[in-house]
Order: C-alpha cells, then sequence, then structure tokens
C-alpha cells in the first residue's frame, strides 16, 4: 500500500459548479474521503465534495488546442458588434418615418 | 469594423519555450503565473522550493507554542476555538507541505530536513509561552504579522503558492479574531489578567519586530524579482504597524519600544532597531524553545513511526 | 448562556436523576474530548492530525451542549459544571481515566467508546424528555463520521503490520474491564425508566453493546473475559485523571471570579 494523492473539487452550494479546491495525501478511496471533508469540509462550507485520484485526471493545456489563433469571434456574444447598424437602422427607420 | 477576417496574436501561449529562462524571467517579473507541471528554470524552482518549505516547517512548529495551551483553555468555548486554531495550522502545514512536494521534494525529506535543523522556520516559533495571556498575543498579533505577509503572497507568480495563500489568509482571519477577543476579555477584566497582557507583549514585541526580516535591498531580492513575493520586509512591517500599533495602544497597552513612533512628514514608523544577530541566532536554531521543540518533534515523530509504516509500508512512510 | 425554551415539568427527584444522568454522559464527552485533542499536532500524519481534531472537538461541542442541558435543570452555568467541580466530582466512566497512550491505544479507546455510545444515544434519542431527545439526534447525526473514522481505523491497524496489530489488540485488552464502565448503574436509573427519561436499562444497552464489540473483535483478539459494570464504575479516578484535571482547571481556577 501506497501513499496516492487526490485531487478535491467542492460545490458551495446546491446547484453551483464543482470547483477544484486543493489536494490531500491517502492511501486509500476511503481515508481520502475523510480528509476531503477535513480540508474542504470541516466548517460546514461545502454542499458536496468530489475526490478523484489525481492519476486518474486527464489534463489539457496545449495553447494549440485550447487558445488557436485563428479568429473565433463569430462563436461569442461579442463577435456580433451591432451598436453602430442599429443607430443606423433606427435613425433611417425616424427618418422615413417623417417624411 | 470588426476584424473577423484578420488572424489573432498566438495567445495562451506562454511568451518563452522551455529552456528560455530570460523569457521566463520577463513573464514572471511582468506579473505571469506558473503552474506546477510548467518548465521552470532550476533556480527558479529552488527558490520557491526553498520559501515554500520554510513556510510549511513554521506552521508545523508553530502548533507546538500554543499546544500545551489546548489542555489548560479556560472556557469551553476557548477550549474549542484554540483547539480548532491549532488544527487549522496543522492543515496549513500540510497544504503547503503538498505546494512543495509536487515542486519535487518528498514530505518525508522535508520533516527529516526539518528534524535534522538543515532548513528553517520562522523566528516567533523558537520562543516559549508562559501564560493564558501568550495564547491571546500570539494568535492576535504573531497571526496579523504572518497575514501582512500571506496576503502579499496571494499574487505570488507561483500559482499554487497563491492559491493556497487566499485559503491560508481566510482561516488566519478567524484566528486573528479569536485572539483579539481573548486580549480585550483579559484587559477588560481584572488587574492581574490586565498585568499578564503586558507582560506577554513586553516578552513578544522584539520577536515580532523581527519577524519580517531585515531590510534587503530590492535590486538583490530575487524572490522580489521573481515575483514568489509581492512586497519587501521593510514594507510588510511597516503595514503591521500601522494597522496594529493603533489598536494595541487604545487598549491601554505599552509598547516596550520608546522609539516607536510615526513620522508625518516621512510617512513611515520609526522604531528601535531590532536585533538582527539575535534573529539570525535564532532561526539557525539558538533560540530559547529551539532544541527543545525540535527534539520533541523528533520524539514524537520516531514515536508515531510504526503508524506510518502500518498505513503505507516502510519505503513510503511519510508523516 | 440562558435559553428561553419550554421544559418539561419535572419533580425535584425526576430532576436528580436526570441532572446524573446528563452529567455522565456530559462527563464522558468531555473528558475523552480533553484527551484527543492532546493529539492536535502530533498525529501520526498531517491529515489524520486534523480529523482526529474535529472528532475530538465535536466530544467538546457534545460536552458543552450537555453541560448547558444540565445548567437549564440546576440552576447553573456550562463553564462552571466543567471547570469548577474536583477531580472527586466527576462522573466519566473509568474507560476515560486513561492517558491517550499511543495511536492505537487510543484507536482501540475511540473503538469502544463510540460504538458504546452509540447504542446509548440511540436509547436517548427516544426520551420522553424532549430536549434530551432532541439533543441526542443531533449528536447522532455528528456521530456519524466518528463511527466511520473510528472503524476505518480499527480495521486498517488490525490489518496492517504485526507490530500495528500487536499494540491495538494490547489496547483493547488493556481498556476492555473498564470499557463496561458505560454502562455502570445509575443511583436514579428506575426513576428515569419509570418516567420514560431513558427508554432502555443500563443493563440492556450494555449486553447490547457487548454482543455487537465480541463479534466485531473476535477476527481480531482473541476472546475478551466476561466483564460487567460495577457500582464505583463512574466514581474511580486515577493519577493520570487527576493530572489531566490539573491541567484544564489551571487557568480557569488561577482567578476564581474572572471572565475568561
Amino acid at each position: 500500500m501506497t501513499e496516492r494523492i487526490w485531487e478535491v473539487f467542492r460545490q458551495e452550494d446546491e446547484g453551483d459548479p464543482m470547483v477544484h479546491a486543493g489536494n490531500v495525501n491517502a492511501p486509500d478511496e476511503e481515508l481520502a474521503m475523510h480528509y476531503a471533508r477535513e480540508f474542504y469540509g470541516r466548517r460546514g462550507e461545502s454542499h458536496r465534495l468530489w475526490i478523484v485520484a489525481r492519476d486518474a485526471v486527464v489534463e489539457l493545456d496545449d495553447p494549440d488546442l485550447l487558445k488557436p489563433p485563428f479568429d473565433r469571434s463569430h462563436k461569442k456574444p461579442g463577435g456580433y458588434v451591432i451598436k453602430h447598424k442599429l443607430e443606423a437602422a433606427k435613425q433611417r427607420a425616424a427618418a422615413e418615418a417623417g417624411e | 469594423m470588426n476584424d473577423a477576417d484578420t488572424i489573432q496574436p498566438m495567445n495562451g501561449r506562454p511568451p518563452y519555450e522551455p529552456g528560455d529562462a530570460e523569457g521566463f524571467y520577463a513573464h514572471v517579473g511582468s506579473g505571469g503565473k506558473v503552474e506546477a507541471d510548467d518548465w521552470m528554470p532550476d533556480e527558479y524552482r529552488a527558490a520557491v522550493l526553498k520559501f515554500v518549505e520554510m513556510h510549511a516547517n513554521s506552521e508545523l512548529m508553530g502548533v507546538l507554542p500554543e499546544r500545551d495551551w489546548i489542555m489548560r483553555a479556560p472556557t469551553l468555548r476557548r477550549k474549542l476555538a484554540l483547539t480548532s486554531k491549532i488544527q487549522d495550522e496543522v492543515g496549513h502545514a500540510q497544504l503547503l507541505y503538498r505546494v512543495a512536494e509536487d515542486l519535487g521534494k518528498p514530505r518525508s525529506a522535508m520533516l527529516a530536513d526539518l528534524l535534522d535543523g538543515k532548513t528553517k522556520f520562522h523566528n516567533v516559533f523558537h520562543y516559549p509561552t508562559r501564560s493564558w495571556a501568550d495564547v491571546g498575543i500570539i494568535a492576535w498579533l504573531v497571526d496579523a504579522a504572518a497575514i501582512v505577509s500571506q496576503q502579499a503572497l496571494r499574487d505570488s507568480s507561483y500559482a499554487p503558492y497563491a492559491r493556497t495563500m487566499k485559503k491560508i489568509c481566510w482561516e488566519e482571519s478567524v484566528h486573528i479574531m479569536h485572539g483579539r477577543d481573548v486580549v480585550l476579555t483579559l484587559m477588560t477584566g481584572t488587574a492581574s489578567q490586565r498585568a499578564m497582557v503586558q507582560e506577554a507583549l513586553d516578552r513578544w514585541w522584539g520577536p515580532l519586530m523581527q519577524m519580517h526580516g531585515p531590510p534587503t535591498d530590492p535590486a538583490k531580492d530575487k524572490d522580489l524579482h521573481w515575483g514568489i513575493k509581492a512586497k519587501n520586509n521593510e514594507q510588510l512591517r511597516q503595514e503591521f504597524l500601522s494597522i496594529y500599533v493603533p489598536r494595541i495602544r487604545e487598549l491601554g497597552l505599552e509598547i516596550p519600544d520608546p522609539k516607536l513612533r510615526y513620522d508625518e512628514t516621512e510617512g513611515r514608523w520609526h522604531y528601535t532597531e531590532p536585533d538582527w544577530a539575535e534573529l539570525k541566532a535564532v532561526v539557525t536554531g539558538h533560540g530559547p524553545a529551539s532544541e527543545e521543540r525540535l527534539g520533541f518533534r523528533r520524539v514524537n515523530f520516531a514515536e508515531t513511526q510504526w503508524v506510518r509504516d502500518a498505513l503505507l509500508g516502510n519505503a513510503t512512510a511519510a508523516a | 448562556m440562558s435559553q428561553a425554551i419550554e421544559l418539561p415539568v419535572l419533580d425535584a427527584a425526576d430532576r436528580d436523576a436526570l441532572a446524573e444522568l446528563l452529567l455522565a454522559v456530559a462527563d464522558d464527552e468531555f473528558v475523552i474530548g480533553f484527551w484527543d485533542s492532546e493529539w492536535t499536532g502530533i498525529a501520526p500524519m498531517l491529515e489524520e492530525d486534523v480529523a482526529t481534531s474535529s472528532i475530538a472537538q465535536d466530544e467538546i461541542g457534545h460536552a458543552k451542549a450537555l453541560y448547558e442541558l444540565l445548567a437549564t435543570l440546576t440552576d447553573d452555568d456550562a463553564d462552571r459544571i466543567a471547570f469548577g467541580r474536583d477531580a472527586a466530582d466527576f462522573r466519566h466512566a473509568a474507560l476515560l481515566n486513561h492517558a491517550r497512550g499511543d495511536w492505537a491505544f487510543s484507536v482501540a479507546r475511540r473503538y469502544l467508546y463510540e460504538t458504546a455510545d452509540a447504542v446509548r444515544l440511540a436509547a436517548l434519542a427516544a426520551s420522553s424528555y424532549e430536549p434530551l431527545a432532541s439533543l441526542a439526534g443531533k449528536i447522532r447525526r455528528e456521530e456519524t463520521y466518528h463511527q466511520l473514522h473510528g472503524e476505518a481505523w480499527l480495521r486498517r491497524l488490525a490489518e496492517s503490520t504485526d507490530a500495528g496489530r500487536d499494540r491495538l489488540v494490547s489496547g483493547l485488552e488493556c481498556l476492555w474491564t473498564d470499557a463496561q464502565e458505560v454502562f455502570a448503574p445509575l443511583e436514579g436509573e428506575s426513576r428515569l425508566l419509570e418516567r420514560r427519561i431513558l427508554a432502555k436499562p443500563m443493563q440492556a444497552m450494555h449486553a447490547e453493546w457487548q454482543t455487537q464489540v465480541r463479534d466485531r473483535l473476535r477476527p481480531i483478539c482473541a476472546e475478551l473475559p466476561d466483564a460487567s459494570p460495577t457500582p464505583d464504575g463512574r466514581r474511580r479516578r486515577t493519577d493520570d485523571f487527576r493530572w489531566l484535571h490539573g491541567e484544564f482547571t489551571s487557568v480557569a481556577r488561577s482567578e476564581e471570579t474572572a471572565t475568561w
């Protein structure tokens, strides 16, 4: 039996996302759960905890995949700036109505 | 017009390749962050490890001065509060050893080095505690001085450390409230309770003033340059004094430094130069309680080795 | 701290019997909480240090609530009850007279105590005296974790190295006789049973506990000897406890009228 590292995720309130909180050393899942409760729940501050062995976590941090170079603004609200067009359309409509 | 058709600059990629120390230092020097599995120069890794390891050691040794008083806490609520506070310090040691361990040094090695006297812990934990008033003074003022440093560390370039500091700072803020409550209760109590507080302050003021360390030359302070810490020692001491001197004095306590005063023109506190020789002697293991405390930890560690062996197997047994 | 709750009507004899019961349970929690809080800072592993400290703090919290309930009955103050008595006036079970010992000893005692306390709390949660039933219900919820953790360590030590198992067995055997005293007879027991303040006789609780524990420990150690509670099971004191008492009263009694 050896010691392993366990990552702990916590949920502040019902419905909140699980957020990474830290990690603990423990020889097995049961004690890892107890220790996760101690470090991230002993004050009654967490609604739920997830305990995951570190070696079970798959990490992706390649910026080629996560921050690729080409424009992707069409995928986000900020990519649709309509302020000027809207203003122009309103002015035109008002002008036409006024004729 | 939007720039839908232009290629965005490469972002999300740190502005340095593995091996590019200059690029790395430019990155951390301008507020960039580093994670545990990012490439980092050996020098930086060693500097962070040393810094975090000393911090972890201090939390672990810091438990001992107050531990005696767990058994002597005079009310049910104080008993709960003090035990909880010391429990938090043990928790901080765990958090910090975890950070250090992910930089490459096993916890067992760090504990061995601490017990062998090869690594250091902060000065204040080398002094004895003599009365219940010490419990209040330590929880209030020592933790306050620590939190001044720790708040600055929340912005450390080494992100795992910065995140841990946020949690630690939150927990320490509760300790300070507990400490101040203890002191206030004593200061509104009997004459001998008030005298107990003054006596404790007289003993702890010197170590408190030494706690942030001697002023360093900012140009030569690597920890500062590399963003491991965000403020220099003197800034931290000044900050501590500005907040806490008025709070100490308003209770009718006398600070045992006749030269302590705030200079409006210069915008800084003047004080008797702390005894830096004493600080050096203390942190190298020659404080009044250093040997006793390390000895205590050695005995305890040896006595509990069988548990780690039983639970984890000999090869990987670490506390 | 005064509480504005409606207390059921009790006559003097009921009150004395209930006070005796509350004091016994409160003192058990108080003393074990004290012994186990000593592990804070020096437990075998950092993570375990925090866990053990939480459990010890919970016990002190339970004691505090029990002393507070007792204080409402006897027009007293919880801190005065906890810190103002002499060692001879404590009514904890002899199981709690022992110093914390090594880790295995503490694990052994915790196992024996938690299992006994669980049986007792189940009966108290059915008390006709509502404030006690309600408090026992709350305590039982916190005890869930204590029981899980206690069993986790019992199992791990029992299944670990020879050294680990031997120490555990040694602790269990040493503490076995005194462990019975959690169910030591109370003077007012017949009154409590009559009024259903106590839902089950001590003897029945003791039998239930012993059966459960014998079954659990059979794979771990040789059959434990016959043992039963004794009349002075809550009155025997030891030097270890007298030392503890000296420690926890040292500041509280340094100035009798002072506030801390």
